[in-house]
């Protein structure tokens, strides 16, 4: 019997022909399995003629296309074994977004042997995906063809050509100053670098009113018990974590502050961080801080212990964290400050 | 810059814990374990783009590790982080290795976060095509702007600007365009039906026996 496969994308349609088995076929509704390719056809949107071939002709393009993506993905072209004469079938890169499909001896239609122009097809980025996603579909269909399997494999180091400079530039691993990591250890108790925000504009028209609704919607955070919670913790003592923890929740932070700025003098708050990096409690060191809240990413991120984990109280590591009018936001370690005097 | 490989226990599970779904991915020919760097830098670049098309990205990072029942791998924002300072030209202070097991973690949510994003990705590809036929700047198509404008922001403040790597190829706003650009590409690959097996073997290219 005679079956016909196809897997369509928006910009590239493979249609196979070819023959099949009855086996397991019993049941009504199971597909018949295509063992045989007979012919295959291979579309593009926008072009009226196809690609069309046998069974080689459907390997080399399936094979091929395969190569070419992998070497696209990785930056590491791919060097065939050419057994004779030039592949049917191949892809260069004319540049970033064009890729060529050169095709030799395409059928004119009645058969001759005739040496024939070869056929070059561009292809944008997308329209190479469209092909490749319905030859992986093709390869995903277990009732078609189920010999052709998908082969991935990477390029061996010797077939990859020498490297580029970049990845000899690229420091080596070494070189482990254990002297550094020791005056690291040292200067933990600095403050974090301090990143300015960018000076870019941001599509502001959404971020105040996106700020209101979702200050309705979570509990305003009772700041009493956020309080306690801050001074019962025993403190995170472990060096190496506290730095960790440092840099997680001033990252958390900076990608979380999308506010416009609508504050004027400097908001800072004591924060406590519990190891998994979430934000457990805060406290605002003064009334600028309690006004100004909402201006900051805090409630949003706040994630309260449950009820039952106060039983006995996480450790935790505490941050004196400083929201700045010009945008930037200062993270460093809470030493017992008092109230600042600035 | 320190070159301190992390002393901390071993997180990665012992092999009869593997998740099941990180067996879609095979392990690669290598002479040692351990990730290569230039596949430590790729995933965290990928990653990295992800955030810079979707601005929840971070967290939906962190949902889908549940989701996909790797909490074994990857714990927490944490850990995520950790996992994400293996790429060598990070600013991060600490340097640790990525395991293949961690590594096969992240292409899979990074390929799953592709999916979704799928619709996106090919509207910008398809965007810059017809801004580059009629030889207009990218001011022009706002969300394709703004997912450079964003992913230029975060790389500048997350890697190392001391790097060499990062002072030759990644340091004018053209290059970082480029690059961004070259990664929304391999994102669209990572979209489809053997998406997370390519991209995973395109990471060992040139690296394995």
């Amino acid at each position: 019997m005679t079956i016909q496969r196809q897997y369509s994308l928006p910009n590239c349609k493979l249609v196979l022909e070819g023959l099949g088995t009855q086996e397991g076929v019993g049941a009504g509704k199971v597909r018949p399995l295509m063992t045989v390719l007979t012919s295959v056809e291979c579309h593009f949107a926008g072009r009226e003629q196809s690609l069309e071939g046998g069974r080689d002709f459907f390997e080399e393009l399936v094979y091929g296309v395969s190569r070419y993506v992998q070497a696209l993905m990785s930056g590491i072209p791919f060097r065939a074994s050419h057994r004779d004469g030039l592949p049917r079938i191949q892809f260069q890169t004319i540049d970033a977004n064009r890729h060529r499909l050169v095709v030799q001896s395409q059928p004119i239609g009645n058969g001759t042997s005739e040496e024939v122009e070869p056929v070059q097809i561009d292809l944008t980025t997308v329209q190479l995906f469209d092909l490749v996603e319905a030859v992986d579909q093709f390869f995903a269909d277990a009732q078609t063809l189920p010999d052709l399997s998908l082969n991935l494999t990477p390029v061996p180091k010797k077939h990859a050509p020498s490297r580029q400079p970049l990845a000899q530039r690229t420091a080596p691993f070494a070189l482990g100053l254990s002297s550094v990591a020791l005056a690291a250890i040292a200067l933990f108790f600095l403050p974090a670098p301090e990143i300015r925000r960018s000076e870019e504009t941001r599509p502001g028209n959404n971020t105040a009113d996106s700020l209101s609704p979702e200050a309705e919607t979570t509990n305003q955070p009772d700041l009493g018990a956020l309080e306690s919670t801050l001074n019962a913790a025993p403190e995170i003592t472990d060096l190496e974590l506290l730095r960790t923890l440092q840099t997680v929740v001033y990252n958390q932070i900076n990608q979380s502050w999308e506010s416009g700025l609508d504050f004027e003098v400097d908001l800072a708050y004591r924060v406590g961080v519990n190891p998994a990096g979430e934000i457990v409690g805060y406290k605002p060191v003064d009334q600028a801080a309690i006004d100004n809240i909402q201006q900051t990413p805090l409630p949003g991120l706040l994630q309260p212990p449950a009820p039952a984990a106060t039983e006995t109280p996480e450790p935790l590591a505490q941050f004196r964290i400083v929201f700045e009018p010009s945008g930037r936001l200062r993270v460093g370690p809470w030493q017992g400050q008092a109230e600042p005097s600035e | 810059m320190i070159n301190v490989v992390s002393t901390m226990p071993s997180k990665s599970p012992s092999s009869e814990s593997i998740p099941l779904i990180l067996k879609s991915l095979p392990d690669p020919p290598l002479s040692h374990p351990v990730c290569p760097q230039r596949a430590r830098r790729q995933i965290d670049l990928i990653l990295l783009a992800i955030e810079a098309l979707d601005l929840g990205g971070s967290e939906a990072i962190l949902a889908l590790a549940k989701e996909l029942e790797l909490q074994a791998v990857i714990k927490n924002r944490v850990t995520l982080w950790q996992l994400r300072s293996a790429n060598p030209i990070r600013r991060s202070g600490q340097r640790r290795s990525l395991t293949i097991v961690e590594a096969k973690a992240l292409v899979l949510i990074a390929c799953n976060m592709a999916r979704r994003l799928t619709v996106v990705i090919r509207q910008l590809l398809l965007a810059h095509q017809q801004l580059s036929e009629k030889q207009l700047s990218v001011e022009h198509h706002f969300r394709l702007y703004d997912y450079l404008q964003r992913f230029r922001a975060h790389f500048r403040s997350r890697m190392n600007p001391r790097r060499a790597a990062v002072v030759t190829y990644y340091s004018t706003e053209e290059q970082l365009n480029a690059l961004a650009l070259s990664l929304l590409r391999q994102l669209l690959f990572c979209t489809g039906t053997a998406g997370a097996q390519r991209f995973w073997a395109s990471l060992f290219d040139g690296e394995v026996r």
